[in-house]
């Protein structure tokens, strides 16, 4: 039987279809006996259904339920209706606002981000870093040169100022320079300093203190009688110990030279004084 | 809390009083902390819910825990049911996705206890015929009948069972299965054309 032909038979053996459909369909199958009795099957097939309706008894009482009841806990919470029905609809458009202001608030690129830094106060010292030229010099910034260490320790109650220096001091300050790893770094490893500064200064031997080097934040911090705040220099603590457990006891340590703004009357140039020797015997310059 | 009453059943109505009213007015009073209203709908509805469940299940202690589980879920999540739809209808769907959910959990049951469960059946079923011959014949047809119903999928059982058993609606079909009255006209459809290619071999054969 055709699928079309037999789901009719069921519609109508089930009583889908009002009775004159019915009696039509059997009269105009009158002479069909195999879809007359497929027609009483599946109307047999109908009221055996309703022979299921029988049930063995239940065995069990409101007391159970109220026991699982009582064991389930409370009852939940009614569901607020309108709360639900405007969260479907404010949610995509609080989605979709959040976007907006996401992209207005993109950062634009900008030509002259350099000169949004800023500039360095007068007051501000530099450690240059001890980096190793390619001329053989110590640090390419800093020289410390002894002929000059007299006329440096005349001038250290001159006042600053000279127009270079003001356009020194006002030059932006470089991130590498600043970056705490760089300057961690130049702290840990004294052989490099070690290496280029005997060449031009007499080795004295090193205090028993940490350098006035804040390994913490990078940042350098004069301490000390030498630097004029009337402090006595102290250890900062840092986390050079354990690195010092692994690369064994340093051999001296490392020079560290602060630069003073003011500005030397005799030289013209910016004072400066080693830390670990108390020396202004120092010049800035190549 | 709700189920302070159920501990003092001194403040409880009258039962009596309470089964008068409609299932609405009883669900009202049941959200509301009224215990012996929600006894009255669980009086009212527990062969209902019982006889769906046995026909799912085919299994008498797995219906009366469906049963049970059902009424604990209906009166946890009375706050949720709306009232567009009936007690009844509302607690048949919680029912159904009972079954469905055992159902899933007994595909592993093996045909061995299948079989166990359906034989179970047989010492139930009484002749309402004075001629011998035909009481035997229609056990034969309702054991057959039984086997080829437990052996539709639950998806078909469950359409079988709603309409053909328990002559629901339609729409209170629809309502239970969450689709539409054509949807549901559909699915019944094809559950009869599936029951009936199942039931024929076993009717064709006497043993």
């Amino acid at each position: 039987m055709a699928k079309r032909n037999e789901e009719e038979l069921i519609q109508l053996a089930f009583g889908e279809v009002p009775d004159h459909e019915i009696e039509a369909w059997l009269a105009g199958h009158r002479g069909n006996q195999a879809a007359l009795r497929e027609f009483e099957m599946t109307r047999q097939l109908k009221s055996d259904l309703q022979m299921l309706r029988e049930v063995p008894e239940p065995q069990i009482n409101f007391e159970g339920v109220k026991d699982r009841i009582l064991s389930a806990g409370p009852m939940a919470a009614p569901v607020a209706k309108s709360r639900t029905r405007w969260g479907w609809i404010l949610a995509p458009l609080g989605a979709a606002a959040l976007a907006v202001v996401m992209l207005n608030l993109r950062p634009k690129a900008e030509p002259n981000l350099a000169f949004n830094v800023p500039s360095p106060s007068p007051n501000q010292i530099f450690v240059p870093t001890p980096a190793p030229s390619a001329n053989g010099g110590d640090a390419a910034s800093v020289a410390m040169r002894p002929d000059f260490a007299g006329a440096a320790s005349e001038g250290l109650v001159g006042g600053a100022s000279s127009t270079g220096l003001r356009a020194f001091l006002n030059e932006p300050v470089k991130p590498r320079q600043s970056t705490p790893e760089r300057t961690v770094r130049r702290v840990r490893r004294p052989a490099l300093v070690e290496a280029s500064v005997p060449k031009i200064l007499p080795e004295k031997p090193a205090p028993a203190v940490t350098p006035n080097v804040d390994i913490a934040d990078g940042a350098p911090r004069p301490s000390g009688a030498s630097n004029g705040f009337g402090m006595p220099p102290k250890p900062i603590a840092s986390p050079a110990p354990m690195v010092a457990s692994k690369m064994g006891p340093p051999k001296a340590e490392p020079k560290i030279v602060i630069i003073d703004s003011d500005t030397d009357l005799l030289t013209g140039a910016n004072r400066a004084t080693e830390v670990t020797t108390n020396s202004v015997d120092v010049v800035v310059g190549g | 809390m709700a189920l302070d009453g159920v501990l003092n059943t001194s403040t409880w109505p009258s039962q009596k009083a309470a089964s008068d009213e409609s299932d609405e007015f009883l669900v009202r009073r049941a959200r509301d902390g009224d215990f012996a209203a929600f006894e009255t709908l669980y009086h009212r509805y527990q062969v209902l819910a019982y006889r769906f469940a046995y026909q799912m299940t085919g299994r008498r202690d797995d219906a009366e825990d469906v049963t049970q589980e059902a009424f604990v879920r209906a009166y946890q999540h009375l706050p949720k049911y709306r009232d567009e739809a009936k007690f009844s209808t509302w607690l048949l769907r919680i029912v159904s996705n009972l079954c469905a959910d055992r159902a899933r959990m007994n595909q592993r049951r093996t045909a061995l206890e299948q079989q166990e469960a359906t034989d179970g059946l047989d010492w139930m079923t009484i002749g309402s015929n004075e001629d011998p011959n035909e009481n035997l014949e229609q056990d034969r047809r309702k054991i057959a009948l039984r086997k080829a119903l437990a052996a539709l999928p639950p998806h078909h059982r469950n359409v079988i069972v709603l309409r053909d058993i328990e002559e629901k609606e339609y729409t209170d079909i629809a309502e239970i299965l969450g689709c539409s009255v054509g949807g549901a006209k559909l699915r019944v459809l094809r559950a009869r054309r599936a029951l009936k290619e199942r039931i024929a071999p076993l009717l064709e054969d006497p043993s």
